[in-house]
């Protein structure tokens, strides 16, 4: 038994351990913090440890650890916020909006964290996913559980929010979206 | 493909991505390279993502993170050598716990044709005319026999007690009392329980005191056998004994003796 778990342990050490840098990357990006990232970090490693045995040896173990770190990540949302923060696009033709909203000329590193703060949790991920870690939408995909329509939907989605929201952090002058953009306000107004 | 600038406004981040397919992505660049605010928005968009690295990146120490995760991993996998241990630990008591009373259980095979065999070496083997002599019989049973007569009784209706002694066979050492009467010899032996339990099941008998005999022929003789908790008895013999109860009150005295010295 214990050389078994030995030998186990070895194999896990050779195929996951070496994400360690990536993973711990996007899961400090994601928590917003180096500290929260590596509770989620460990806690994803010793989850996969304890699923090893499924891991079938020769596939794609980096797709495999992000699977487990998006659930323990979306796993331990939940437990924090017991309500799901919905934000509905479609309602007064926000989708729309998204689509067209310009990219500042402007942009500054703290309007830019003020901008990405604001997007609703799974749009946060896929933005960090895609458009910061350079993951494949099916990557993204495999890795979140669904299907590669959804991610780039939400993708859509994410990124227009994110260019309305740097419109509304950038100085006035360098904005070219149209005025009145602030979803923030009128989410909080629909509520 | 010729796109126009709100196509290319809605691929542009895929382009960026490189997801767009190889017309798409050819329109797209065509397009780009003609439109000013196209153009524009795509160095925006670059831009935009460099910004959003930058900002979101956090300092990591990969190397400490993995020392954390690795003695994270060590914790568990001691505690589960550990729960394994006690898993062993428990099994192996349970298995010690079985085979106790699987050997508590275990079955002595020759018991009936023991006594029976001893009945005809021993017991067949006295003269006629033998008499009981209670000095003899107190020399030649050992403790804790020595009173056994006194509790069966020297005499039985037609039966009488002939002689008394120790008689080692076959490994066994049985108190050994010799009854003779209506023209038959009887052997009533009892012994320490130490080969293990009695075969076949034993019916029970109520009279007075409960019995659980086991009866059955061996060689031609009828075994009546008792267990107690740490003796069994046997009463051995040539032909059944008339009447029935003879035989239960011989053995009932000599239950009775026993379970005495049992408690």
């Amino acid at each position: 038994m214990f050389g078994i778990s030995h030998q186990r342990r070895e194999e896990f050490d050779r195929a996951a351990l070496v994400h360690i840098p990536e993973l711990l990357r996007v899961a400090s990006r994601l928590c917003g913090g180096a500290d929260a990232g590596e509770d989620l970090l460990q806690e994803t490693y010793l989850q996969a440890w304890r699923s090893f045995h499924r891991f079938e040896a020769g596939t794609n173990c980096r797709a495999w650890l992000y699977k487990i770190l998006l659930f323990t990540y979306s796993a331990q949302n939940r437990k924090r916020a017991r309500q799901p923060f919905l934000v509905d696009l479609d309602a007064a033709g926000e989708t729309a909006l998204l689509v067209d909203a310009p990219t500042p000329d402007t942009l500054t590193a703290e309007a830019v964290k003020a901008a990405f703060d604001c997007l609703p949790e799974n749009f946060r991920t896929l933005v960090v996913l895609v458009d910061v870690e350079g993951l494949t939408y099916r990557e993204a995909a495999a890795a979140l559980h669904v299907p590669v329509g959804t991610v780039m939907s939400r993708l859509n989605r994410g990124r227009g929010l994110l260019r309305l929201e740097l419109a509304r952090h950038a100085p006035a002058s360098s904005s070219g979206a149209p005025s009145g953009m602030d979803l923030s306000r009128q989410r909080r107004a629909r509520s | 493909m010729n796109l126009d600038c709100q196509h290319v406004r809605e691929v542009m981040d895929s382009y960026l991505s490189e997801e767009l397919s190889v017309e798409t992505n050819h329109g797209f660049l065509r397009h780009v390279a003609q439109c000013r605010d196209c153009t524009a928005e795509l160095r925006r968009r670059r831009r935009l993502r460099a910004l959003l690295s930058e900002t979101l990146d956090v300092a990591v120490d990969a190397d400490r993170v993995r020392a954390r995760i690795a003695h994270a991993m060590d914790r568990e996998l001691r505690s589960w050598v550990r729960v394994v241990r006690l898993g062993a630990v428990a099994a192996t008591l349970v298995a010690a716990v079985a085979v106790a009373y699987w050997a508590g259980r275990r079955v002595d095979a020759a018991a009936y044709d023991d006594s029976a065999e001893d009945h005809i070496a021993c017991a067949l083997t006295y003269p006629d005319g033998t008499a009981y002599d209670k000095v003899r019989a107190a020399q030649n049973l050992e403790s804790p026999f020595e009173h056994i007569v006194d509790a069966v009784g020297l005499s039985h209706g037609l039966y009488h007690v002939i002689d008394a002694h120790m008689c080692p066979y076959k490994g066994r050492n049985y108190a050994h009392v010799v009854i003779r009467g209506d023209g038959q010899t009887l052997s009533l032996f009892a012994e320490r329980a130490e080969r293990g339990a009695l075969p076949a099941t034993p019916t029970t008998v109520l009279a007075g005191d409960t019995l659980d005999v086991h009866a059955t022929t061996r060689l031609g003789y009828r075994i009546s056998a008792v267990a107690t908790r740490d003796h069994r008895l046997f009463l051995v013999s040539e032909r059944p004994i008339d009447p029935p109860d003879l035989a239960q009150d011989i053995l009932r005295s000599a239950v009775r003796f026993i379970r005495g010295l049992e408690n």
